[in-house]
């Protein structure tokens, strides 16, 4: 029932008013069109052009994303407002009958795991764009499977230094190419679930099998307390 | 929560600096491109 109203709503017959010659068949004439209905789903939004990304690389050498910066650079933007939004839910609420936050330590894993994967896809950014300064470029292989921050982090360095933007390579809470390590070296160290899932799913080709085993009293306690 | 807006600065630290290396890139790519072009001298000028 609601199938056939659905069909209702999408198509409609209507004549076609048609300017005919006397040598056209009349029988084509006055035949039923189908058109959508233009509703909701069929409607485009409009993308605002300053907002829409371009593609950063145009060279012909092979590249870690395959063609897909834009949509790279879209995801990652996306995981980034998704953690942000999270960290606002985050904030303390106190419960009225008990006076404690109902919160958990467990509930900023998530935010971790948004923010983690946000910097590994802007690290392969700019290792992508900056690698064509260094004298051996990465191999975008290598960089399309690797999930080590700190390994990007490095190579990020790297490139800072060998383009000498040390003293602009800065930022609230990164004053210097060792605070930056620092900091994608202790986000690294926060994840140990992201790490154990992807270990676990590169022995065992059946997700559905993989079990997570990593302990609990490690530092995921520390992630927890950083937010 | 301070250790988000750290966060957030990194990331934007790095998408910023990802367009400043391809610009940079870009820029290069073309004025060494420029110069091999005048440097080759086997294009002769049309004469009209």
């Amino acid at each position: 029932m609601a199938r056939s109203q659905s069909r209702k709503n999408e198509i409609h017959a209507r004549p076609v008013c048609i300017e005919v010659h006397d040598d056209v068949d009349r029988t084509l004439i006055h035949q039923p069109t189908t058109i959508l209905k233009k509703g909701p789903m069929n409607k485009k939004p409009p993308i605002s052009r300053i907002l829409k990304p371009k593609p950063r690389t145009r060279s012909a050498l092979p590249s870690w994303h395959n063609g897909a910066d834009p949509e790279i650079h879209l995801y990652a933007r996306s995981l980034q407002n998704a953690a942000k939004t999270l960290v606002g839910k985050l904030e303390p609420q106190l419960d009225h009958e008990t006076g404690q936050s109902p919160r958990t330590d467990w509930d900023a894993c998530p935010i971790v795991l948004l923010y983690r994967e946000a910097i590994e896809l802007h690290l392969k950014a700019l290792v992508g764009e900056g690698s064509n300064f260094l004298k051996t470029r990465t191999d975008p292989i290598s960089l399309s499977q690797t999930h080590s921050l700190r390994w990007l982090a490095q190579i990020v360095c790297q490139i800072i230094r060998r383009v000498g933007w040390e003293s602009d390579f800065t930022c609230e809470g990164v004053s210097s190419l060792a605070d930056f390590s620092a900091l994608v070296n202790e986000v690294e160290s926060f994840d140990p679930v992201t790490r154990a899932i992807r270990s676990a799913g590169a022995k065992d080709p059946n997700p559905a099998r993989i079990s997570i085993g990593y302990s609990t009293s490690c530092s995921s306690q520390k992630s927890c307390t950083a937010f | 929560m301070q250790f988000a807006k750290k966060l957030h600065g990194v990331l934007g630290l790095l998408d910023v600096t990802a367009d400043a290396l391809a610009a940079t890139w870009d820029l290069q790519s073309e004025v060494s491109g420029e110069e091999k072009f005048h440097a080759t001298g086997t294009i002769k000028p049309t004469i009209h």
